[in-house]
C-alpha cells in the first residue's frame, strides 16, 4: 500500500501470526500489550485443549500471514535486487539468483516475499524443494512439473504446444504426471548422454512454453541437498535463459537457496555453482546476520513495540543475529507467563535452537509430540497417510494432531495438487525442526522406528526405494538396507543421476560384511565403475575395476568369465579415454590398456576362448580392435582392421544382430584410419542398410548408420552423397533430440559445405552451432569448435573480418579450454 | 597454405603425399587440390607448359564438381603462368574469368587482388 504499519496493525499483525485471536476488536492507543495478554491466555488454551481446533478454511487472512510468519527485516536490499532482476526477466533477460546463508539467516523467509511479490506482480511462481532425506532424483523438478500440469495437464500440454516427446520425458522425470498426461509412448533409446541431454531438453522447452505464456519465477530451494540430476537441469537452464540465446526467450528468474558451509549430509553442488560464477550465469545474495537494530525491529514484531532494550540486547547477545533463533527465542518469551519483558535472565528461555524447538514442542500434549516425532522420522515433508499408518493414529485424531501442530507453527500443509495417492502432504516450518525431534529420540528408539517406518512404507509404497533404503539403513537391517540402496543406485542409473547412483551403491557397499558373497561385492563395484565410466571419470571408473577384478581371482570359470568381462571393459573405457585426449595426454589411458590387453590377448588365443559366450566374444574382438586404433602408442591400424574384421564376420555368421552394427562401425573406423577409404564407404553403407531394415524400431541405429555413411562418403570426396545422409542424420537427431549427434552431424555438414564452396549455406549453420555452444558445455560440445571455424574461414574469405576474428576466437577458446594451450594440441586440431 | 605462401619445398613434399593419397581413394577434390599445387611448383621451377597442364586438369576437375571459390583461384594461378610466357591477353582472360567467380562468391579479397592484377595488366 505504500505506507508505514501502525502501532495498532503491527501489534494485530504480530497477534495473528503467534495464532492468537485478538480478544477485542478495538484500536486503543496502547492495547497492544492489553490485547496480546488477553490473547496470549487465549492463545495458551486454544493450543492446549485438544479438539479445539479451529478449522483452517475460516481464517484465511491468518494463515497468509502465518505463512509469511514474521516481518521481513534487515533484506531491504537483496529484496530490491531480486525485483530488479525479475523485471529483467520479464523484459527476456533470465537469470540465476543464489540466495546463500547458515541455517535460520532467512533464506526462505526472504524467497517467500520475492515469490508473494511476483505473483502480486502477475508472475507465475513454481516451487520445488530439496530434502537431505532419500529423496527419488529430481524430485523438486517432479514438484514444479506437477504444478505447472496441475488440473487439466492434457489442455495445459495442448495450450502450451508441448509435443508427445516432451512430454514422455517429462513423464520420465516425473512418473507420478502419468496420472494426468495418461499414457505415452516412451522415446526412442539413445546414447546415454545423449539422453540426458534431451531430458534437460525437454524441461527447457516446458520452461521457455509456460514462461511465453506468463513469466515465470522458477524457486528451488535448499540446493545443497539437490541430486545431481536437478542440478544438471538448473544448469541446463541458467545457460538457456541467458540473453543473446538464439530461441531462448526464456522470461525467467531462477531462485536457489543455498547453505553455506553443509555438513556432510548435503550433496555437493559446488561445481555447478562454480560453473555459474566462471560463465556469469548467476548473481549470489549472500545473507548476513541482523545488527542489533535490526534484531529490535524483528523482536518488536513479535513483542510489540514497546519491548525493553535491555530484553532486545539480550536475545541479540544470544541468538547473534540469526533470524530463525531470534524468531524461537521470541516465541518462547511469549510462553512464558508473567514476565516483565526486560531481562531473559528471570526467563526460562532455552540456549540453544535444538533445545528452543523441543521446548515448543514439549508444550504441546504427549499424543501430538509423538505424532510429531514420528512426522520426523519420516522426513521434513511426509504425507498424512504414511504418517497415520506409522503412528497408528486415525484419520480424524490425526488431522488435530495436525492443525495443532500448525497453529504451533511447526508444521504447514503443502499446497500441491495431490497426484496419485490421496494423502495429504506437509511439512515442518523449518529443517531445523526434525532434526532436533529426531535427535531428541535415543539411537535404539531411532532404529525400531525406522524399522516401522520403513515396514509401513514397504506396504503403502513399495517403489520408494529412495526412501526404504534410508529407513532400512537407520534401522540397521543390512539384508534389506543392501537390497533397497541397489534399487535406487538402478533407478537412479536410469535416470542419469549418476552422483546419486554411486552415492546408494556406496551405501550398499558399506553395509557389506564378510558373510555377503564376494559376488555381491564384486557385482557393486563393477556396476560403479561402469557409472564413473559414463560420467567419464576414468580414474575412478578405473579404481573401481581393479577393485573388482581383485575379487575374482580363482580358477574357476565363472571367475574367468567375469575377469575377461571387466578386462574388456577396461580396455574400452581405456580407448574412449584416448579418444577423448590429445596426443599428449594419451599416454595415462595407454597405461591401463596394457594389462587388460594382456589378459584378453592371452584369453583369447586359449581354448576356451573357443567356448565362450559368442557375444562376450565379439565384444573382446571390438575391444582389441579399438585398442589397437586409438589407444596403442603408435597406432597398429593393421591390427585394429584384423580384429575388427574377425569381429564382423563371427557376428554375422552368428546372427549376433545386437552386436553387429558395432562391429561394423569399428571395421569403418579401423577402415579409414589404414586410408582405404573406399572399403570403409562399403562397410558404413552395409552398416545403414541394416539400420533401415529396424527402421523404426531402432532410430538409434539408423541414426548412426546415417552419420557413418556420411563421414565416410565425404572422406572419399563424395560430398552430394554425404550430405544427403548428413542431412537426415541432422534431421533425425533434431526429431529425437539426441544432442550429441546433432552436433556431430551439423560440424560434418559444415565441412562437406566448406570444400564444395558453399558459402551461404554453410553460414546459415552458424547460428545453431553457436546456440549448441551456449546451451551445453564445452566438454561435450567441443567438436563444435570445428564448425565455427569453417564458418570464421568462410567469413574471412568474403571479407568480414571482424567477424571471422571473432568465430576463430570462439573456436580458439574451446580449444583452450577443452585441451590446454595449443602447444599441447594435435596437428589436426591446429586447422 | 604452401601454394598461398609460395613454399616451394613445402609444394614439394605434399603434393605428391596429396596426389597419392587422393588417387588412392579416388578423392576428385583433393586430387584437383594436388594439380594445382603442381602447376604452381612448376611455374616456380620455370617449367611453364607442364604447370599450364596441370593448372587445366584441376580447372576442369572443379568446374565438374561446380566449386566456385576454387575454381577462381586456380583460374588466377593459370593467368600467372600464362603471364610469365609472357602472353598477357591471354592472362588477362584469365584473370577476368577469376574476378567473375570471386564477385560471384562475394570473396572480396579475392576479388579485389584479381582487380589489381588486371590493373597491373592495362
Amino acid at each position: 500500500l505504500g505506507v508505514e504499519p501502525s502501532e495498532q496493525t503491527r501489534s494485530l499483525f504480530a497477534q495473528l501470526v503467534r495464532g492468537d485471536r485478538p480478544a477485542v476488536a478495538t484500536a486503543a492507543p496502547s492495547g497492544g500489550r492489553a490485547t496480546t495478554e488477553g490473547a496470549r491466555v487465549t492463545a495458551r488454551q486454544a493450543i492446549e485443549a485438544e479438539g479445539a481446533v479451529e478449522s483452517r478454511t475460516t481464517m484465511p487472512i491468518v494463515d497468509w500471514l502465518r505463512s509469511g510468519r514474521s516481518p521481513l527485516v534487515g533484506r531491504d536490499r537483496e529484496l530490491a535486487r531480486a525485483k530488479t532482476l525479475w523485471q529483467h526477466a520479464r523484459d527476456g533477460e533470465g537469470k540465476v539468483l543464489v540466495i546463500s546463508g547458515e541455517p535460520g539467516i532467512g533464506k526462505s523467509r526472504l524467497t517467500q516475499e520475492v515469490m508473494t511479490w511476483v505473483s502480486a506482480n502477475g508472475g507465475r511462481v513454481l516451487l520445488g524443494e530439496c530434502h537431505a532425506e532419500g529423496s527419488a532424483p529430481y524430485a523438486p523438478l517432479a514438484q514444479i512439473l506437477g504444478q505447472v500440469f496441475a488440473g487439466d495437464g492434457r489442455a495445459t500440454a495442448r495450450r502450451l504446444h508441448l509435443s508427445s516427446l516432451i512430454l514422455a520425458d517429462a513423464v520420465k522425470l516425473a512418473p507420478s504426471l502419468r496420472s494426468i498426461l495418461g499414457d505415452l509412448p516412451p522415446n526412442a533409446a539413445l546414447e546415454p548422454e545423449s539422453e540426458l541431454f534431451r531430458l534437460y531438453e525437454a524441461v527447457a522447452l516446458i520452461c521457455a512454453a509456460v514462461s511465453r505464456e506468463t513469466p515465470t519465477l522458477w524457486v528451488v530451494e535448499d540446493v545443497h541437498w539437490a541430486d545431481s540430476g536437478t542440478l544438471g537441469v538448473v544448469r541446463h537452464l541458467a545457460r538457456r535463459a541467458r540473453p543473446g540465446v538464439p530461441g531462448a526467450g526464456l522470461r525467467l528468474l531462477m531462485v536457489l537457496t543455498h547453505r553455506d558451509a553443509e555438513t556432510a549430509l548435503a550433496q555437493m553442488p559446488e561445481a555447478v555453482l562454480s560453473d555459474f560464477a566462471s560463465e556469469r550465469l548467476a548473481e549470489t545474495l549472500p545473507l548476513n546476520r541482523l545488527s542489533s537494530e535490526q534484531t529490535a525491529e524483528l523482536v518488536a514484531g513479535w513483542l510489540g513495540p514497546k519491548v525493553s532494550p535491555d530484553l532486545v540486547a539480550s536475545i541479540h547477545f544470544q541468538a547473534e543475529g540469526n533470524p530463525f533463533f531470534t524468531e524461537e527465542i521470541c516465541k518462547a518469551i511469549t510462553a512464558e507467563p508473567d514476565q516483565q519483558q526486560t531481562s531473559m535472565g528471570r526467563m526460562n528461555i532455552p540456549h540453544s535452537v535444538r533445545s528452543m524447538v523441543l521446548a515448543r514442542v514439549e508444550r504441546l500434549p504427549k499424543p501430538v509430540q509423538e505424532t510429531l516425532r514420528w512426522a520426523a522420522l519420516l522426513g521434513r515433508e511426509f504425507d498424512s497417510d504414511t504418517l497415520s499408518a506409522v503412528s497408528g493414529m486415525d484419520e480424524g485424531a490425526l488431522t488435530e494432531v495436525l492443525e495443532l501442530a500448525g497453529r504451533a507453527q511447526l508444521v504447514s500443509e503443502v499446497r500441491e495438487p495431490a497426484m496419485g495417492g490421496d494423502g495429504l502432504r506437509f511439512a515442518f516450518t523449518h529443517a531445523l525442526i526434525p532434526l532436533a525431534l529426531v535427535e531428541s529420540l535415543g539411537t535404539l528408539r531411532q532404529r525400531r522406528w525406522h524399522r516401522r517406518a520403513a515396514e509401513t512404507v514397504e506396504r503403502l509404497r513399495p517403489d520408494d526405494v529412495e526412501a526404504l533404503a534410508y529407513h532400512y539403513v537407520r534401522a540397521a537391517d543390512r539384508t534389506k538396507a543392501i537390497a533397497y540402496a541397489h534399487r535406487a543406485a538402478k533407478k537412479a542409473e536410469s535416470l542419469y543421476a549418476y552422483d546419486e547412483a554411486i552415492r546408494h551403491l556406496d551405501t550398499a557397499a558399506a553395509l557389506l560384511s564378510s558373510e555377503h558373497p564376494a559376488g555381491l561385492r564384486l557385482g557393486l563395484l563393477e556396476e560403479r565403475a561402469d557409472i564413473h565410466w559414463l560420467r567419464y571419470d576414468w580414474a575412478a571408473a578405473l579404481e573401481s575395476y581393479r577393485a573388482a577384478l581383485e575379487l575374482c581371482s580363482s580358477s574357476t570359470e565363472e571367475d574367468e568369465s567375469v575377469r575377461v568381462r571387466l578386462n574388456r571393459k577396461m580396455l574400452e573405457m581405456a580407448a574412449d579415454w584416448s579418444a577423448a585426449s590429445i596426443r599428449a595426454r594419451k599416454g595415462d589411458a595407454a597405461g591401463v590398456a596394457r594389462p587388460a590387453r594382456a589378459a584378453l590377448m592371452s584369453w583369447h588365443g586359449r581354448e576356451s576362448a573357443a567356448a565362450a559366450l559368442l557375444a562376450e566374444k565379439i565384444r573382446v574382438l571390438i575391444a582389441l580392435a579399438r585398442d589397437a586404433l586409438f589407444t596403442r602408442l603408435p597406432p597398429d591400424w593393421q591390427a585394429g582392421a584384423d580384429y575388427a574384421w574377425t569381429a564382423v564376420e563371427l557376428a554375422e555368421s552368428s546372427g549376433a544382430t545386437d552386436v553387429l552394427p558395432v562391429a561394423l562401425h569399428t571395421l569403418a573406423q579401423a577402415q579409414a584410419a589404414n586410408s582405404e577409404f573406399r572399403a570403409a564407404v562399403e562397410t558404413a553403407t552395409h552398416q545403414l542398410a541394416l539400420a533401415r531394415m529396424e527402421g523404426d524400431r531402432n532410430p538409434r541405429a539408423l541414426l548412426n548408420g546415417l552419420l557413418d555413411a556420411g563421414v565416410a562418403h565425404l572422406n572419399v570426396g563424395e560430398f552430394e552423397e554425404a550430405l544427403v545422409h548428413l542431412d537426415s542424420a541432422v534431421g533425425l537427431s533434431t526429431r529425437i533430440h539426441d544432442i550429441a549427434a546433432y552436433r556431430y552431424g551439423l560440424t560434418r555438414k559444415a565441412f562437406c559445405l566448406l570444400l564444395l564452396d558453399r558459402w551461404e549455406p554453410l553460414l546459415e549453420l552458424e547460428a545453431p552451432l553457436e546456440d549448441l555452444r551456449r546451451r551445453f558445455p564445452a566438454a561435450r560440445t567441443g567438436a563444435v569448435c570445428f564448425g565455427l571455424a569453417f564458418c570464421g574461414s568462410a567469413r574471412a574469405w568474403r571479407g568480414e573480418k571482424q567477424h571471422a576474428a571473432d568465430l576463430r576466437q570462439d573456436a580458439y577458446d574451446i580449444m583452450v579450454e577443452l585441451h590446454g594451450p595449443p602447444e599441447l594440441w594435435d596437428q589436426g586440431h591446429h586447422y | 597454405m604452401a601454394v598461398h605462401q609460395r613454399d616451394r619445398d613445402g609444394l614439394a613434399r605434399y603434393a605428391a603425399l596429396v596426389e597419392g593419397e587422393s588417387r588412392r581413394c579416388g578423392h576428385r577434390l583433393y586430387e584437383a587440390f594436388a594439380h594445382r599445387a603442381w602447376g604452381v611448383l612448376h611455374r616456380l621451377e620455370g617449367e611453364l607448359d607442364p604447370s599450364e597442364a596441370r593448372l587445366q586438369r584441376a580447372i576442369s576437375t572443379f568446374q565438374r564438381m561446380g566449386t566456385r571459390w576454387q575454381l577462381g583461384r586456380t583460374y588466377a594461378e593459370l593467368a600467372e603462368t600464362t603471364l610469365a610466357r609472357p602472353d598477357p591477353s591471354a592472362a588477362k582472360v584469365h584473370f577476368e574469368r577469376a574476378l567473375a567467380l570471386f564477385e560471384e562468391m562475394g570473396a572480396v579479397p579475392n576479388a579485389a587482388n584479381a582487380r589489381q592484377a588486371l590493373a597491373d595488366l592495362g
